[in-house]
């Protein structure tokens, strides 16, 4: 007899309490027979005890999908509005991009003078890196940038839109103009030949585009999609500078509240509880409480790996005094008492 | 303000009038009417859906995932969001109870896998289901927690088909029908999913004599 032929039907029946007395006898030899559909109906029964979950718990897992869903829809709705909207450079800031490109690039070769700003065309030249380095774009220097730079000719129309809005600034708004430490890269495939931006040997394509690597410019649910998206992904140096964006641009934003508990949570499974801590006390003292009870014990859990115990069990009680049938409460218990606590 | 069903989940939205007489949202409307109506972005709709089907969901989550899984919160809303973004592609080939399950199956699953990959570089002690487990156990409980750990283990480790199907079923409680049902395959095909998972499992229990013993005295 091959045991590989399991009575599922039988099984079926067995578990909806519709099995007759001579199909459970045939049953229960095959389960004599066979470790697998013993240990199937066993498990059956195992799972099927395990507790559910609080109906507070609930209604905030809701609350956080409903948000998460509402954010998502407006952040399309408004691409679907203007889908070039988080492109588009004013005029005036592009000219000012182009001019001081100008003017960095002339003094570091030691040629500016009056006369030379001075004649400088109004529609300036636009910027390419071309220069080999093996650092990341956000951290090359201003001047180190300018001095790789290469001229490119303007397009013969300055009011072309599409050369207007292709301009961008690497992971920092074009209206801070070429602030120190970002720089100033141009796309000018759209209006030239000349090939895409590139650093070294790496082409980063068009800077700005969609699809680069480096959005140009996101709001602050896009960013935070962005980052738990790297997070879950496993990607978590990308999710780290994603949320420090997201704290840099958009700090009082409630993508960037949030970001404080889930990045806490990465730097925690990453090994570094002092910055998980940083992190979740920091949420913590913005008084959000969607995310508070679980902030509680990845605190409490990275106190714990810190070795302060007196810390942990203090954290551990705070967690069962706000939450006392939180889904950690279990956890809690068993490390206070294995610290000694009561 | 009343809200205005349309006749099928994948039908046009909002833009396109409704084939047939609009029925009103109320409590009493069944969950397959709520879904249709959510199905057309309808705010109020959505939020019914999801507090009748939450319950569901975070059990599907929480039998694959296990009881305290760190990531129990993430996979939860992530099914949660994932079943709203769905509901344009639901044919109502199945109950959407089943739909969300299904869907809350696969997500809890995916979890696991990353859970897993990341677990070489996370400190054991972060996942609080297996410090919960630390301490001694009665051995009913220590068998039961072998059978959890041993089926979720085998989760991980399957092909996503057979998991899944092996999920629905042991794990669900689900007959072949509702498998099939739900995951738009043939039964032979379900049949057949399932055995090939049965024999990954024979291997995984005749690895661990201990849990075996344990089954074949309780047997």
């Amino acid at each position: 007899m091959s045991l590989d032929l399991h009575p599922e039907d039988l099984l079926d029946k067995w578990s909806r309490g519709s099995i007759a007395p001579d199909e459970k006898s045939r049953l229960d030899e095959h389960l004599e027979l066979c470790n697998v559909c013993r240990f199937e109906t066993r498990a059956r029964t195992d799972f099927d005890t395990e507790g559910d979950v609080s109906q507070a718990d609930l209604d905030a897992m809701v609350s956080r999908a409903l948000g998460s869903l509402a954010s998502d829809k407006k952040a399309a709705e408004a691409a679907a509005e203007n889908p070039r909207a988080h492109r588009r450079v004013p005029r005036t800031a592009f000219l000012l991009v182009a001019a001081f490109a100008l003017l960095s690039v002339e003094a570091l070769a030691g040629k500016w003078s009056p006369f030379h700003a001075a004649s400088a065309p109004a529609a300036g030249p636009m910027l390419v890196e071309t220069g080999a380095t093996e650092e990341a774009p956000g951290a090359v220097s201003a001047a180190h940038a300018h001095a790789k730079a290469k001229m490119i000719p303007a397009p013969e129309s300055d009011t072309d839109d599409t050369a207007v809005s292709s301009v961008s600034a690497v992971d920092a708004p074009v209206a801070s103009v070429a602030p120190v430490g970002s720089p100033v890269y141009t796309n000018v495939s759209s209006v030239t030949t000349t090939p895409a931006v590139t650093v070294g040997s790496k082409s980063i394509g068009s800077v700005g585009s969609a699809g680069s690597g480096t959005p140009a410019l996101e709001n602050a649910s896009m960013i935070f999609a962005r980052a738990n998206k790297e997070r879950t992904a496993g990607d978590h140096a990308q999710a780290r500078a994603a949320y420090a964006t997201l704290f840099r641009r958009f700090p009082m934003s409630p993508e960037g509240m949030l970001a404080h508990a889930t990045l806490g949570r990465m730097l925690l499974d990453d090994g570094d509880p002092s910055g998980a801590l940083v992190e979740l006390d920091t949420y913590l003292a913005q008084g959000d409480t969607a995310l508070r009870e679980p902030v509680l014990a990845a605190r409490a859990t990275a106190l714990g790996r810190q070795g302060r115990k007196s810390a942990e069990v203090e954290a551990w009680s705070r967690l069962l005094d706000e939450y006392p049938s939180s889904l950690y409460a279990s956890r809690a218990h068993a490390r206070i008492e294995q610290s000694g606590g009561t | 303000m009343a809200l205005r069903l349309l006749p099928r989940f994948n039908s046009a939205p909002t833009s396109a009038p409704p084939a047939s007489a609009p029925a009103e949202l109320t409590a009493e409307s069944t969950t397959r009417d709520v879904a249709a109506a959510a199905a057309t972005g309808d705010a109020r709709a959505t939020k019914m859906l999801l507090q009748r089907l939450a319950p569901r969901v975070a059990r599907s989550v929480r039998l694959v995932m296990g009881t305290q899984h760190a990531d129990f919160d993430d996979a939860v809303q992530l099914s949660l969001i994932a079943l709203i973004q769905a509901l344009p592609a639901f044919r109502g080939d199945c109950e959407p109870e089943h739909y969300a399950s299904r869907i809350a199956v696969r997500t809890a699953m995916a979890t696991r896998r990353r859970s897993s990959k990341r677990g070489a570089r996370t400190d054991g002690s972060v996942e609080m289901e297996r410090l919960v487990d630390d301490g001694p156990v009665a051995s009913s409980q220590a068998v039961s927690a072998q059978t959890r750990d041993l089926l979720r283990g085998l989760l991980d480790t399957l092909p996503e088909e057979q998991a899944e199907t092996l999920a629905l079923r042991v794990v669900l409680g689900w007959t072949l029908g509702e498998v099939a049902e739900a995951t738009s395959a043939p039964l032979n095909t379900v049949r057949s999913r399932l055995r090939l998972a049965k024999e990954s499992l024979r291997a995984r229990l005749e690895a661990n004599s201990e849990l075996l013993l344990a089954l074949e005295v309780e047997g």
